[in-house]
Formats: structure tokens, sequence, C-alpha cells
């Protein structure tokens, strides 16, 4: 167990902040997905929820979560939890998009927005939240190691 | 490759990736976005969707069902403007007048407030429209007066610092009222005594969709108490000056000029500090108003309008206002109105007053103070209520009646009558000195009987149940108006116990009345009753005639048009009968005659203070689950056999059922091939699975069209005042069939006449003046290429405050219903059909969006059905726009009544669009089943689409689906889009030119997607080998 415990603190001291940035974003991606099911397996609100919706954010999560153990992979986690989420967004627009037009039917204004269902207000947000942060997570270095090779390389005129 | 270009390319590479995966998938569901909703991007677009391919060798190709009367566009807009005109002539209301009017030809007269340059002459939202309007100043120099040019100019040219403003869009506009304060105003300008003969003050107020006026909680700054239908304070101001002014001998007369289809308050026409001498109401008088307003103050035109509502003294003495729509508490729900689907959402608005709205509250309840004959009555001092009854109006003649006679016509057999008929005549004799017209209104008293207590059936005092008018009657001429109406008014809706019509035992008195507050005293005078006993004037028994009835709740229990049983239908929208309403059904209690202290629950003080006495609605599990109803699509199902699809036993095309014969001269004496002739079963058989679909799924202005079946798409377009769009509009789709684009007229561009609001025109109380003005709206479609004109505007005036007032007629479905059903007549004789609308309880604008709206049966009957119900039967009309709102929990489309009501008691035979399709509260596709044919907008949206019903098990949907396709091909056959059809003629779809430029972005931008990720992949597999080969990597 202590050795476990060791090689995961290990695991988490050599990370380096593009980690935490792909980890940020799929604990988000966690987030919205639980604000996802939450708001829209309501009864009422059944016929705006899709099942692609959820089924790219889960991969997304999963996608997350999985490359950035290996740091042969750890470059792409960033990249593949935003792309999922991006087309888990795209499904919740194209399955959801009716609802935009009924709460701005008369005009559209901020205040609206911030009338909007909750599972709609905050998928909102946290997409953009995720997307933000996955694509500033893509031009990080994932692993200390990773940043080394990096300032080495660059000493000697290579990659920059 | 250096290992710096490489880096630079992997960077640029990802940066790629990355834009193109973004723009790609936003080009993905964009696109699929795009094309569900093809129709509203067509119509913005105008782009070319059909080819109409005439067979040159047919003998009929040209022929013209429907013809114009004219032969330009400029001829028809100079119709329309004889029109717009006439309207307000006979439509404006003389409301006061002592001895101001008319205005001797010459008169010098000087125009206050900033609207008297900017009148509000239409509304706003999808029925609104503007133009170059005939200014004030020259519709009075028209007319002969002289108008001061300073002052006018100098209100012009301080619009921007004074003039009312609005914000939002076209949609939810709000307006502020603004106006200068007197001493803001120009000294030399605004005392003129050249032009002192009259001081003309112009007091406006504008109203539109999406948004209704305030009562209270308004801009304060500008609206005073924020109350928007009072006068503001610089208002105020500026006629305290004029008072002083005419008091100084600068000013003559103080005149005020009612601009707006919503009406101020009126106590300030009797204030003695403005010291007023004269009021016209002249609504929102349209584009060439102007001219007849100069005739009614120069006396060119004797005023002969008659008020279509109740203009009251203080608004809130309305029992409405407890509970209305803007003044709903926040708390009458959980959340905002925006969130339409959960049962702790939306808003509740309840007609606790039942029946009791406008005249038919204040002349009941003055009647029962008068006859001190029920407990409870309270304090009502009419006087202090209300300024000018329904119907009232003055005239600068004095008009007598007599001879008033009733006569009883029994239906038999032989005179084809549906119901006995009542005629009632009264000789009118002009006593005056000039010409002028004469409304006779002839109203109703049913007995308020034990019965009814007990039942919960209420009775106003008065009910108008006819009215005619005379002609233009010379001093001392007399004219016999005769006035015709069913014996079905005598019933009364009693969904307690008959749960049908019934007709109450008892005695009936039928009078004629100036306005139904001289109906009431007629009627009072009948039982005896006179000034002493609290009347405000004595009224002529002689023009009463009473008529005792027994009981019955048979004769009415049955349709008079399809013979159907008549029974509740609306139990689920009536609080009191609801079986979900749980603890609400005893938390209030409608308004009731029988005690009136106790139930009428005003909404605000005297002091515009909020009170809290509406009705506040607790959410039950079963309201949850009738709102869940309302949205779940899976409806009608059913093993049965489907319908057949895509037969090819007949070939038939759609001209081919229009008529057995067509009469050149008079479409509307056609023989029609009946609505359930077997060849429509051949026709329906014809349609494909796809066709069917595809009717259906689009009706966005439109009716799609059926290429199989040669059935054009059709233009069914705004707007309730008359047609708005261009003469053009869709001109280049080849949707555009009207005259002015097959004749390529040099005004083709222009747009229709702005007529007035709808208000005027029924103000005018002349069938003869509404049928041809319905010509002269015909006229408009033809000419645009209208096949279907989404009004009627039908909803009720049941607040002053109603946003689309404009577009609606009056508070009282008779006279509503008959202008609108002598107008849809006018339009059928140019082959436009109409959406009357919006069905119903959409009387306000506020939660239009799925609010929930709960009423009573006998107040939805009476009251605010009835008006669709008078349109239908006696006008022929043929379609209706559901409204956005619902009916108790359920949303319109979804509740069921189009078919139960509509179709199963008043006969309607066409199709039902719904109200925009962006903006309702249940499931469209479920909506088909209960009798919604076509959506606003399009189906096949996300999650909304019939592909479940196709792969069976849903018989009873398909089958609804097929009857939706058969009213929508029954109406438009007989419509002017038939203009020019023959047997040979094909309908050929094109794909509109964005939809292949759509494809092709997603296709190149997916290319530089996959070019973009090939072009990454391929740098990171280089860092890869590299990195195999031990080269330094990162």
């Amino acid at each position: 167990m202590k050795d476990v415990l060791k090689v995961v603190k290990e695991f988490f001291k050599s990370r380096a902040l593009g980690f935490w940035f792909t980890t940020a974003a799929v604990i988000l991606s966690v987030a919205r997905l639980s604000v996802y099911i939450a708001g829209f397996t309501l009864p009422a609100w059944e016929s705006y929820f899709h099942w692609t919706v959820v089924f790219f954010s889960v991969v997304a999560i999963a996608a997350g979560i999985a490359l950035s153990v290996f740091d042969t992979t750890a470059p792409y986690a960033a990249a593949a939890t935003t792309l999922f989420e991006f087309l888990s967004f795209l499904m919740f627009m194209r399955y959801g998009y009716m609802y935009f037009s009924q709460i701005f039917f008369g005009g559209i204004s901020l205040s609206l927005f911030f009338q909007m269902h909750f599972g709609y207000l905050w998928c909102i947000l946290l997409y953009v939240a995720v997307f933000g942060i996955g694509i500033a997570g893509m031009f990080l270095k994932q692993s200390k190691k990773e940043a080394e090779r990096q300032k080495e390389t660059v000493a000697v005129g290579g990659e920059v | 490759m250096s290992l710096k270009l490489r880096n630079i390319l992997k960077l640029a590479s990802k940066i790629c990736a990355i834009v193109f995966t973004f723009v790609f998938g936003v080009f993905m569901v964009g696109g699929i976005i795009l094309f569900e909703n093809e129709d509203a991007v067509n119509t913005v677009l105008n782009a070319k969707t059909q080819e109409i391919v005439q067979d040159e060798s047919d003998a009929d190709k040209d022929k013209e069902y429907y013809k114009s009367a004219f032969g330009s566009v400029a001829e028809v807009k100079a119709n329309g403007e004889v029109y717009g005109e006439t309207v307000v002539a006979e439509g404006a209301t003389l409301l006061k007048n002592n001895n101001a009017l008319p205005l001797k030809a010459g008169a010098g007269v000087s125009l206050f407030s900033v609207s008297s340059t900017n009148p509000v002459i239409s509304g706003t939202g999808s029925s609104g429209s503007s133009a170059n309007f005939v200014t004030l100043k020259t519709g009075l120099e028209e007319a002969g007066l002289k108008v001061n040019a300073d002052l006018y100019d100098w209100y012009e040219d301080n619009q921007a610092a004074y003039g009312r403003k609005k914000s939002g869009g076209t949609v939810g506009t709000v307006w502020t009222i603004g106006d200068a304060k007197w001493d803001q105003i120009s000294t030399t300008a605004k005392i003129d005594p050249t032009y002192g003969d009259a001081a003309i003050f112009v007091l406006s107020r504008s109203g539109g969709e999406g948004i209704d006026s305030t009562i209270y909680g308004g801009d304060k700054s500008d609206f005073g108490d924020g109350n928007y239908l009072k006068l503001s304070p610089s208002e105020t101001d500026v006629l305290k000056n004029l008072k002083l002014q005419k008091d100084a001998g600068v000013f003559k007369k103080i005149i005020v000029l009612m601009n707006s289809s919503n009406p101020v308050e009126c106590a300030f026409a009797d204030d003695a500090q403005y010291g007023i001498d004269a009021l016209l109401w002249v609504g929102t008088y349209g584009e060439v108003g102007a001219y007849a307003i100069g005739d009614i103050l120069t006396g060119n035109v004797n005023p002969s309008g008659r008020l279509s509502d109740t203009f009251w003294k203080y608004h809130y003495l309305n029992p409405v206002h407890a509970n209305y729509a803007t003044l709903v508490d926040e708390s009458n729900s959980v959340t905002q109105w925006t969130i339409t689907r959960t049962a702790s959402s939306g808003k509740n608005i309840v007609y606790q007053e039942g029946i009791y709205m406008g005249y038919r509250y204040a002349e009941t309840r003055y009647e029962d103070t008068v006859l001190k004959d029920k407990e409870n009555v309270g304090d009502f001092v009419y006087g202090d209520v209300i300024s000018y009854p329904f119907g009232y109006g003055l005239s600068y003649t004095k008009f007598s009646y007599s001879d008033m006679k009733a006569e009883k016509t029994y239906k038999s057999a032989a005179n084809k009558l549906k119901d006995n008929i009542y005629t009632v005549s009264v000789k009118v004799t002009n006593n005056g000195s000039v010409a002028g017209k004469e409304t006779v209104q002839i109203y109703l008293q049913k007995p308020y009987t034990q019965y009814d207590i007990e039942n919960g059936i209420e009775k106003a005092s008065v009910e108008l149940v006819g009215f005619g008018k005379t002609g233009l009657l010379e001093p001392n001429a007399s004219e016999v108006v005769n006035v015709t109406f069913s014996e079905r008014e005598f019933a009364s809706y009693d969904s307690n116990k008959a749960k049908t019509y019934i007709v109450d035992g008892g005695k009936y008195y039928i009078t004629a009345g100036k306005d139904a507050h001289d109906a009431v005293n007629n009627v009072l005078a009948a039982k005896g009753k006179n000034v002493s006993d609290g009347m405000t004037a004595a009224g002529n028994a002689d023009l009463v005639w009473e008529y005792d009835m027994s009981f019955d709740d048979k004769t009415y229990s049955k349709s008079a048009v399809t013979s159907a049983e008549i029974t509740n239908r609306f139990d689920d929208a009536d609080l009191k009968r609801y079986e979900g309403a749980g603890a609400n059904a005893d938390s209030f209690e409608y308004v009731t005659r029988s005690n009136w202290a106790g139930t009428v629950k005003f909404g605000l003080t005297a002091d515009n203070e909020r009170t809290h006495e509406q009705v506040m609605v607790t959410a039950t599990d079963k309201m949850q689950q009738d709102l869940d109803k309302s949205w779940n699509p899976k409806a009608g199902e059913g093993n049965e056999e489907y319908p057949t699809y895509g037969s090819t036993k007949t070939s038939y095309a759609l001209i081919d059922l229009r008529a057995y014969g067509d009469d050149d001269n008079n479409p509307t004496n056609d023989k029609w091939i009946p609505y359930d002739d077997p060849m429509w079963d051949d026709l329906l058989d014809q349609l494909t699975w796809e066709d069917t679909v595809a009717l259906l799924s689009a009706g966005l202005r439109k009716t799609a069209a059926v290429d199989s079946i040669a059935k054009p798409e059709t233009i069914d377009h705004n707007g309730a005042t008359g047609p708005v769009e261009r003469y053009n509009v869709n001109s280049n789709n080849n949707v555009n069939r009207g005259y002015a684009v097959r004749t390529d007229d040099e005004r083709k561009s222009e747009r229709p006449v702005v007529y007035p609001c709808n208000g005027l025109a029924a103000s005018t109380f002349n069938l003869t003046l509404a049928d041809y003005y319905g010509r002269q709206w015909g006229e408009d479609c033809l000419w645009a290429g209208y096949s279907g004109l989404y009004g009627m505007g039908m909803n009720t005036h049941r607040s002053a405050y109603g946003g689309r007032n404009f577009e609606y007629y009056s508070e009282d479905p008779v006279l509503m219903g008959q202008i609108a059903a002598q107008m849809t007549k006018g339009m059928a004789t140019r082959g436009t059909y109409v959406y009357l609308k919006h069905c119903f309880l959409n009387d306000q604008e506020t939660y239009r969006c799925g609010g929930w709206t709960w009423a009573n049966e006998q107040t939805i009957r009476e009251v605010y059905m009835k008006s669709f119900q008078i349109a239908i039967e006696d006008g022929g009309a043929q379609c209706v726009m559901g409204g956005l709102n619902s009916i108790g929990m359920m949303w319109t489309g979804v509740h069921g009544f189009m078919n139960t009501v509509l179709r199963g008691e008043f006969g309607m035979t066409g199709h039902v669009v719904t109200d925009s399709y962006s903006c309702y509260n249940g499931s469209f596709v479920r909506g088909v089943y209960y009798g919604n044919d076509i959506p606003d907008g399009t189906v096949n949206t996300g999650n909304e689409n019939f592909n479940y019903v196709k792969d069976g098990g849903y018989s009873e949907m398909a089958w609804a689906m097929r009857e939706s396709a058969h009213r929508v091909l029954y109406t438009v056959v007989h419509s002017n889009a038939m203009n020019d059809f023959s047997a040979g003629t094909r309908v050929i779809k094109l794909t509109p030119w964005w939809k292949p430029l759509v494809t092709g972005l997603q296709v190149s931008f997916g290319i530089l997607f996959g070019v973009s990720i090939a072009s990454l992949a391929a740098m990171l597999a280089l860092e890869y080998i590299d990195k195999a080969k031990g080269r330094k990597q990162i």
C-alpha cells in the first residue's frame, strides 16, 4: 500500500502544469456531465436529452484520464478530452437548440441568458471552461521530464 | 528539414487542427440545423423552391378562379387608402363634446405633444407596419384648418429630445412616453393667437407583440406612477397649462385626440384642472387616417363610431386586473416564464373574473346596485368607475328611436333556418340639423335564477346580440333598422349540472340601446325603476321587448352546424373542475353577482399600490403529469391498418378536386367537391409517406408544395391588421404568383396600405363596410400572392394593457365575431383563407410562451371562444392559428379542442397552424394527433419528427396525419393558389441555392479538417520516428 502511495505521489510530483490543466478539464467535464444528466433526465426535459451527448462526454473523461497516466500518451490527453467534449457540445446544441429559440424568442439579452434552465446555463458555462482549459493544456507540457527535454532541445537550437 | 522548421510546422498544424476541427464541427451541426429549418432560411434568402410548369396545350392553363377588380398596384393601393380612411371616419369615436366640435372651416389650431408629429399609426411585431403616413398637419389642413406651423416644426425638430423611445426589437418593444413639459416648449411657437381657435392635444400610446403595457411598475421617471395608460407628468403639465391659456383667452377650446389602441384611463377627461372640451378616440389610425380625423374635426364627416371597448375612469377598477398577466405575482410560479417545461415553472393566469369583464361587469353590478335585490352588492358608483360605456359615441346630430318591434321566426324545413330567429326593428330618426349615421345596438338580458346561483352560472345584465347601422340620414329623415339574431343567444353554458347549453326559465328582455349602459337603463325602466332608484339616467321602456322562456337543456345541447353533442370540453382549464387542481379548487371563488363584494378582487388600490388578491396556484402531481403529456411525442398508438401510400390507382392533381364546375363571375358560387367525397380518398391514397410528412412538417408562413399532386407552395403570411409584406414578397422563389409579380407592376416592391387598428374596424359597427374592407384585404393578398392571411386577430380585449390589442377587435365577442365574419367573407371573394388567431385565451403577451391559462367553461365558451365560433360558423373562416399558451396545463396544440370543438361543433373545415414553432409548450408532432395540422416553422428538428410513426404500431397517428393533409389540401384547393392551374399544370420542387453551398462548405471544411489532422499526425509520426532513432525529442 505504501509503495502504491509512493508511486502515486511520485506520479503527481512528476507532472507539469499541462497535466493540471488536463485534470481540470476532466473534472469540469465530469461536473458538466453530472449537470446534464441531472437536468435532462427530468421527465419534462427528456426530449432535449440525447445519449450521444453523454457518450462523447464519457469518452472525453475516460480518454483524459487514461492518456494522462502514461508519459508517452500524456501529451494527447488534453487534446482528446477537448475534442470529445467538443463533439458532446455539438450534439448538445444539435438536440437542444430549439430551447434557445424559446428563450430568445422576444430578443436576445444577457438577463434572459441567466434565466435559462440550470441544465442549459451550467452546461454552456462548463463547456466553455473545458474548451478554454483544454486548449491551453494542449500547448503545455504534461510532465516535468517532458518540460526538461524541451529546455534541452531549445538550448541546442531545436524545438520551440 | 531543420528541427526548428519542423517544430514551427508542428505548431502550425496543431493550431490548424484546432481551428478546422472547430469550424468543421460548427458547419456540420450548423448545416443540420439550417436544413432542419429550411423554411426560415428560404424565407430570409428568398430562395427559389419550386417551378410551376403549365401545360401549354390546355385552354384552361391561365384560368383565374379568383380575379382582381383592379389593374395595378396603384389602383389597389388607392382603393386601400379609401378603406383605410373610411374605417377611421366611421370608427373614430367622439366621447366628449362641449360644443367644441365641429371646428369652423379656416379655424386656426395648435397641435400639442410630440405625438402630434409622430403619431402611433400601427402596433409593433408581426402585424405591425410602418409607412410614410399622412401627417396630422396635412390631414387637418386638407380638411380646411390652419395649423400652427411653428409649433409643429418645433415638435418635429425636438423629437430626439422629447419623442417616445423604444427599447427591444420588433417583438417585445418597450415604449416610453416622453413629451416636453410646458416650459420646455418654445414660447413663441406655443402661444400664437392666430391658431387659438383650438389647442389640440395628441395623447398617444403604443403597443405590440411580445409585451403588455405596464399597469404599475413601469418607468416611473417617465410614466409618473408607472402606469403606462395614465397621463404622464409631462402630459398633465401641458394640459394644465393649456387650461390656464384657455382661461387667459389664448385658446378657445381644448380638444384631445386619444391616439391609441390601448385606451388611457379617462378620469382626466372631466377633470376641471384640464378643462377639456372635446375628446375624440382615433385608435392607431393607419397610414391615411389623418384625413378622416381632419374631416371629423371640421364636420365634413359626422362621427358615427361607437366604442368597441369600455373606457374606464381607472383601469384598476376593472376586476380583470386582479389576475391580468402583467400583474401575475412572481411567486405564482417558482421560476421564470421562459422555462416552460416543468410544473413548478411558467405562470398561472386565472380568469377569476369569469364572464364579468368589460361592460359585462360594470353594467351588471350597476343594475344590481339599482335593483337592490341581491346580497353583498357592495359599494359601486357607476359614475366613479366608467367614463364611457361600451357602444358609446356622440354625433353632431341627435337621433331618436321609436316603433321597436321584435318578431320571432321559427325554424322549419321550408325556411331552412338552423335556429329560431329574432328580428328586431327600430325606427331611427335624425332630429338634428346635420346628416349622420346611427348605430342601433340590440342587447339581451337573460334571467339570473336560483338555478344559476346553485350551479355557478353567471349572467351579465346585458349582452350585445346584434347591431345595425343606418345609412347617412339627412335631418328629419328616418330609417328602419332591422337586426336579426339567433335564439341560441338565449342560452348559457352550464358546466356543472347540465354540462351543456341551457335556456333558463324566466323573463328575457330585448332592448335597443345606444350603448350598453343605455340598454341596461331601458331594461331597468321596463322593470319600473327610475332615477330616484339610483339610475344614472332614465331609461326607455318602450324600447324593451319581453319574452318568457321555459327551462330547456336539450335544444342547444347540439351544434347547429354539425349536430354534434355539446358537452364539457374544458374541465381541465377550470380549477374548480380540474381533477388535478387539488387544494387550488378551494383557494378562490369566481366573481359572482350573488356576492360582488366578496369575490371582486382588484389588483391595485387607488394609490396604485399592488394588492395580492390574485389567485395563487400551487403545482400538483397531476399538473406535472399533464405537462409531461403535453410533451410526450408518441401519440396515436394503434395496430390497425395504415392508410394507403403512393397509390397509382388514380392520378389526380389537386386542381381536379376543386369544384364540379366554375362560376367565372363569382367563384364563391362554385360547387365545391365535398370534403368527404370519395375522390378525396383517392387523392390522399396517391400521397406517399414522404409527401405527407413534407406537407405537415413545414408551415412557416406557407403550406408546403407536394409535387406528386401538383400542389404548389403557398404564401400564408402576416398580419392581423391587413397584409404587411411587400407585394413582391417571396418573389424570387416562384412561390409568389400574385398579380403584382406576374404583371411585373412597377410598384410591386411597395407594401399594402397600413390599415388602422381592428378596434376601429369594430367601432364602425358597420357590417357592410366590414365586407368591403375584407374584400380590400383580399385584393392586397391577391396582388401580394398571399393565399392565407395570419388574421383575423380574434383574441379579446380582456384588459386595456394587452400588447396586441391593436390586432384584436373588442371586448365583446359578438361585435368582434360579426365584424370578422364579414371581413372573412369579403376576403374569400378573392380566394384568401384566414387564420383566426390565437386560439385561444391568448389575451395577453406576458407569459404567452406556455403561460397556463385557467378559466371556467362558461367563460371560455361565452366570451373568449365565441368570437372564433361566429367567424367560423357565420363567416366561413377555414383556419385558425393556435396559441402559444396552455389551456390549463395543456398547450393549445395538444389540448384537443381543435377537433372536438372547432371542427366537431363549429364545423371548421380547414387546417390549424401553430403559433411560432420556437415558442410553445408541447410537442407539435403530438399535436397532429389532436387536430393541430402544421407548424409555424419546420418540424423534424431535434427529436421532433414523424419517424416513429412510419415503423408501425401508430395507426391512429398515421390516420390523423392523413386527415391533417386532407385539411390542408381542402383549404388550398379552394384558394387563389389555384389561379393559373389546370389539369396539366405541374409543380417541380427545386433545391434552394444555399443548400448545395452549405454542403459544399461542409465538404470543404471537412477536407481542411482532414488535411490538418493528417498534417498533425504526420508531424507526430516524424517525432516518433526521430525518437526511435535516438534523436533528441520533446
